[in-house]
């Protein structure tokens, strides 16, 4: 394995997941993360959707005084005096609430503490953002976007705003959970996009709106487009399964996620990789990390 | 009954002939419990016949039939019962009736009270002939009284018929009970000749090994009553011993497969029993019922996966139906605004960030 240093220097990774489901996609992702980041990576992860629980609650984080301190030090540079976020990251003790110590601050000028909510998670760290950022910089706001993909700026708000952020975030992948549907927010974080993770459930709604976002990935020149089969019920074959998938919507199924009561008595609010990263779905889950990284 | 007949005046003959322990003051008769079984099993006809004419070509065959009787009385009558001892045919007989007529009414013998009710008939069946025939002594023979009858001919011998009664009957009708004779093939039982092989052997043992120890005393007869004792007792042991390792054996070569068996249908039913134990226990070949049951159910738990495996290859095909034109409506409806055409204009550019840190200015 290269060292999270080294590839630090190399192109970040932007991954959308991209589920119908709400709930399981935001547990799904905040899975692949932790299963990302143990391999020693640094690895952002922003929660796009409206449901309960967000990301935050994952990680056992505040998620609104979290994100005013993200958006802040993102969008309107206010950071403390060293600019670079790694040099004074503060450490979660990850997943447990009671030791929820902020071990650094970033000093506003104004005078007000910071929080960075940086999970340290084996080798790697996560950075957990939520609603409040965007992937669309604060100077353009929404309805703007429509503007200034028209105009064609000769400096690209658009390209420098996520430029900007994952130059400040220092992550070595970014992983975007979108909630259902397809606004422009969605379809802007398809575009974003070196991979796009559909996760699909067994069930006649779902291969309909699969279709659909891959064709949207397709026409957006998406490099990389993987299926997941979430909530597999027992008695399927998941060979079968797997190869039927990938020959109906024409893409790679980079896994297969077999329903169990365990996993999902289990991830109410918590990663289930962590607690039992032996268990065969935590490998799967960590197979699919692999095929996104690849 | 015929088989009752003959059975009771084969054994009766032989008892008479070969009398086993003679003057321990009870007689090992065992023929006694062949109609009061025949009675318990196939009724009151079939206890009487085999009573009756068993005890009478056993009579036959010993030579106790004597006619003219001695001494004679002159009248025909008299001197034909007594000479043929009609009167104790008649009471043989009324041995097998009496258990056949409580069998009309009853006629299970699994539970301890079963087996009690039929001891209790069997008591009463063999009083009750050998009463009749001990009475009727004093109408035939001019030499019996009351008091000899009772006391030389009636309690001796229902004491006898009791003592083996009581012995055989019970253990005939629980064997009974447990058995399936109308099936055809337990005489063709690999089991079934297994164990008397093995039940003879035991028997056969201790019988040989006392028979040799026997011949020797009377041989060498100048042994000391210590010695005797511990003779003896080793003798006990090595037939006990023999015994018994027989009887692990035999019991270990019916267990095992029993035992190899449960547990596959344990597996079975849990569903974790793979296809090559089914066709191992398909193979198993040791002759006998045990033997023939393995291969049955390896045959048939094989045929249950194969099935099994069929069925789930036809239900765990996903049945995925995608309708293209409502898809190529939702596409078109996404992909028709200006915003997703200039988007996807600028797609590659946003995802060209390979010289990111050169360009971005902090």
């Amino acid at each position: 394995m290269e060292s999270a240093g080294e590839m630090r220097q190399m192109m970040p990774r932007i991954a959308s997941v991209h589920s119908f489901g709400g709930a399981t996609g935001t547990s799904f992702t905040a899975n692949l993360v932790v299963s990302i980041a143990r391999l020693g990576y640094r690895v952002g992860v922003i929660d796009t959707g409206e449901q309960s629980p967000s990301i935050h609650n994952y990680f056992a984080l505040d998620g609104e005084a979290t994100d005013l301190v993200w958006n802040d030090y993102v969008w309107n540079g206010y950071s403390c005096n060293d600019d670079r976020l790694s040099g004074h990251s503060g450490t979660y003790q990850s997943g447990d609430r009671s030791d929820r110590s902020v071990v650094s601050h970033a000093q506003r000028s104004t005078g007000v503490s910071l929080a960075l909510p940086i999970v340290r998670e084996g080798a790697g760290e996560v950075v957990v953002m939520g609603r409040g950022i965007y992937l669309i910089p604060f100077a353009v706001r929404a309805g703007d976007v429509s503007r200034v993909l028209r105009e064609g700026h000769e400096v690209d708000p658009l390209k420098d705003g996520i430029h900007t952020l994952i130059e400040r975030l220092q992550v070595d992948y970014l992983l975007i959970d979108t909630h259902p549907g397809t606004t422009e927010e969605i379809v802007f974080s398809i575009a974003l996009s070196d991979t796009l993770v559909v996760m699909l459930r067994p069930d006649q709604i779902e291969y309909q709106a699969t279709a659909v976002t891959v064709e949207i990935g397709r026409r957006l020149h998406v490099p990389k487009i993987l299926l997941v089969v979430d909530n597999l019920p027992t008695g399927f074959d998941s060979r079968n399964v797997h190869e039927q998938v990938e020959h109906t919507f024409n893409t790679v199924v980079a896994g297969i996620l077999p329903y169990s009561g365990t996993i999902t008595t289990a991830t109410g609010k918590s990663i289930f990789c962590r607690q039992r990263p032996d268990h065969p779905w935590s490998r799967e889950v960590a197979s699919i990390a692999r095929q996104i990284m690849a | 009954m015929v088989v009752g007949v003959i059975l009771y005046a084969g054994l009766s003959w032989l008892t008479n002939i070969f009398p086993l322990a003679t003057g321990v003051g009870v007689d090992i008769r065992p023929g006694v419990a062949v109609p009061i079984f025949f009675g318990f099993a196939f009724g009151p006809i079939a206890g009487f016949v085999s009573g009756m004419f068993g005890n009478f070509l056993g009579d036959v065959a010993s030579g106790y039939i004597a006619y003219p009787p001695d001494p004679t009385t002159g009248k025909l009558l008299t001197d034909v019962l007594r000479g043929f001892q009609v009167n104790w045919e008649l009471g043989n007989g009324l041995i097998g009736l009496i258990p056949g007529l409580a069998a009309l009414a009853y006629r299970r013998y699994f539970s301890v009270r079963d087996q009690l009710r039929a001891l209790l008939f069997t008591v009463v069946g063999i009083a009750v002939g050998i009463g009749f025939a001990a009475l009727t002594d004093i109408l035939i023979d001019p030499g019996m009284t009351l008091q000899k009858t009772i006391t030389e001919s009636f309690v001796p011998a229902t004491g006898v018929d009791v003592a083996n009664a009581v012995i055989l009957v019970p253990i005939l009708l629980f064997n009974y009970a447990r058995l399936d004779l109308r099936s055809g093939n337990w005489l063709r039982s690999g089991l079934m000749r297994r164990l008397c092989v093995a039940i003879l052997i035991s028997a056969a043992l201790p019988v040989a090994l006392l028979g040799l120890f026997l011949t020797q005393q009377e041989t060498g007869s100048h042994i000391g009553a210590v010695d005797l004792t511990v003779r003896l007792g080793l003798t006990i042991l090595a037939t006990l011993m023999l015994a018994v390792a027989n009887a692990a054996l035999v019991g270990a070569s019916i267990s095992r497969p029993l035992l190899r068996l449960t547990r596959a249908a344990q597996l079975m039913e849990a569903g974790q029993y793979s296809r090559t134990q089914a066709s191992e226990l398909k193979a198993v070949d040791t002759g006998d019922e045990i033997g023939r049951l393995s291969r049955l159910f390896g045959r048939m738990a094989e045929e249950v996966i194969q099935r099994e495996e069929s069925l789930r290859r036809q239900v765990q095909e996903l049945r995925i139906e995608i309708d293209h034109s409502k898809k190529a409506r939702e596409v078109a409806e996404i992909t028709g605004t200006e915003y997703f055409e200039n988007l996807q204009r600028k797609a590659r550019e946003l995802r060209t960030r390979s010289n990111l840190a050169s360009e971005t200015p902090v």
